[in-house]
């Protein structure tokens, strides 16, 4: 429903941030890394990562990216929408590094709505925000890399069948 | 294969497996499609190449990746290597692939012998990924600001050079004066 509504033009720019921001929050709250609290990490949650619904998500960053750049185009105060390319940057950063309990499942499953969202969110991003960017990516491209040898290794060795390893290697490149 | 279009407009709304970005050099927009098993690096990448091509990461990410892909192409390789070599020739596809879509010549000079070597790999792919960005380098435009470049700063040597002799001159001519008051000065005072 969310989704459908981001694509109508009835609702305003302010309104599709508003709501973009609430999603992506509500994103980080569920699947946001938390390398340092491993004890809230359990199996439930990590099968819910593979199940996570990456299109709706894609289609509201989409349009509420959209929305915020009109935002930031007409204001004079550009410091009003950094909380929210900030947020951007945080989901992208979670999509790009997974924590290393569930290292696989976002290659496995979801690289391509990674690709769109990375791609969407370039598309949108102020040049004032990409230094922000930049380690992001060359973390996310490194981390890729790794992943892709690590994975190759694995579908070699077969190692635990339940993973799709060489899908995830592919997914990485 | 990954296939790249450049575009003078965005699409109105961007496609599913589209990446749209605008060059900050010509202003326009690339908009490319992607294999469907292709993604995760690619994506950032590109994004380094597109967006910031002078920063270092694509520069070591480029050396790396495309610097082990030529020092291992080897013909005798075991199964395991070979799935190995598979994946970093996938890689070093997807480095080429993002450079040929960066503007910015001076990252794709600077990688010239790089570039140069890797025509020279087994890997009818990579061969031909690598002469794609080589044949749409332009060469003479680099090396004519190169030498407009050294010729500027000839230029400047010679005229700082010039301000050195004229200043050494000047020292020796204050100095011969400064002798003359001096003893002029000694003269007085004998008086």
């Amino acid at each position: 429903m969310v989704a459908s509504a981001f694509d109508s033009d009835d609702l305003s720019n302010e309104a599709k941030v508003v709501v973009m921001g609430s999603v992506l929050l509500q994103y980080l709250n569920i699947y946001g890394n938390t390398d340092d609290d491993t004890n809230s990490k359990d199996e439930n949650r990590r099968r819910k990562t593979s199940e996570a619904r990456y299109d709706i998500i894609t289609s509201v960053i989409n349009s509420g990216l959209e929305a915020a750049s009109n935002i930031d185009a007409d204001t004079e105060d550009k410091a009003t929408l950094d909380s929210v390319w900030d947020r951007v940057i945080e989901t992208v950063s979670t999509l790009l590094l997974p924590p290393k309990d569930n290292r696989y499942d976002g290659y496995a499953y979801h690289s391509k709505s990674i690709l769109n969202i990375v791609a969407i969110a370039l598309s949108h991003l102020p040049t004032r925000k990409l230094t922000l960017v930049e380690p992001m990516l060359e973390n996310g491209a490194n981390l890729a890399v790794e992943v892709a040898f690590e994975c190759n290794e694995k579908a070699y060795n077969q190692d635990d069948e339940d993973i799709p390893y060489s899908q995830a290697a592919e997914g990485a490149m | 294969m990954t296939r790249i279009y450049l575009i003078h407009k965005p699409p109105r709304v961007p496609c599913k497996f589209g990446f749209i970005v605008q060059s900050s050099v010509t202003n326009q927009y690339s908009y490319l499609i992607y294999h469907p098993n292709s993604h995760v690096f690619l994506a950032c990448f590109m994004g380094l190449c597109q967006k910031m091509p002078t920063c270092p990461a694509v520069n070591s990410l480029t050396n790396q990746i495309l610097g082990e892909t030529i020092d291992s192409d080897e013909d005798d390789l075991s199964e395991k290597m070979r799935l190995q070599s598979k994946t970093r020739h996938s890689l070093a596809i997807a480095v080429c692939e993002s450079l040929s879509t960066a503007t910015s010549q001076d990252l794709l000079v600077g990688l010239f012998p790089l570039l140069c070597r890797l025509t020279n790999v087994e890997n009818d792919g990579l061969r031909r990924a690598a002469g794609k960005i080589l044949g749409g380098m332009n060469l003479s435009e680099a090396i004519s600001r190169e030498r407009q470049r050294a010729d500027q700063a000839d230029l400047r040597a010679k005229e700082i050079e010039e301000e050195n002799i004229a200043m050494l001159e000047e020292i020796e001519y204050l100095q011969k004066e400064n002798e003359e008051l001096q003893r002029q000065v000694s003269g007085y005072s004998a008086t």
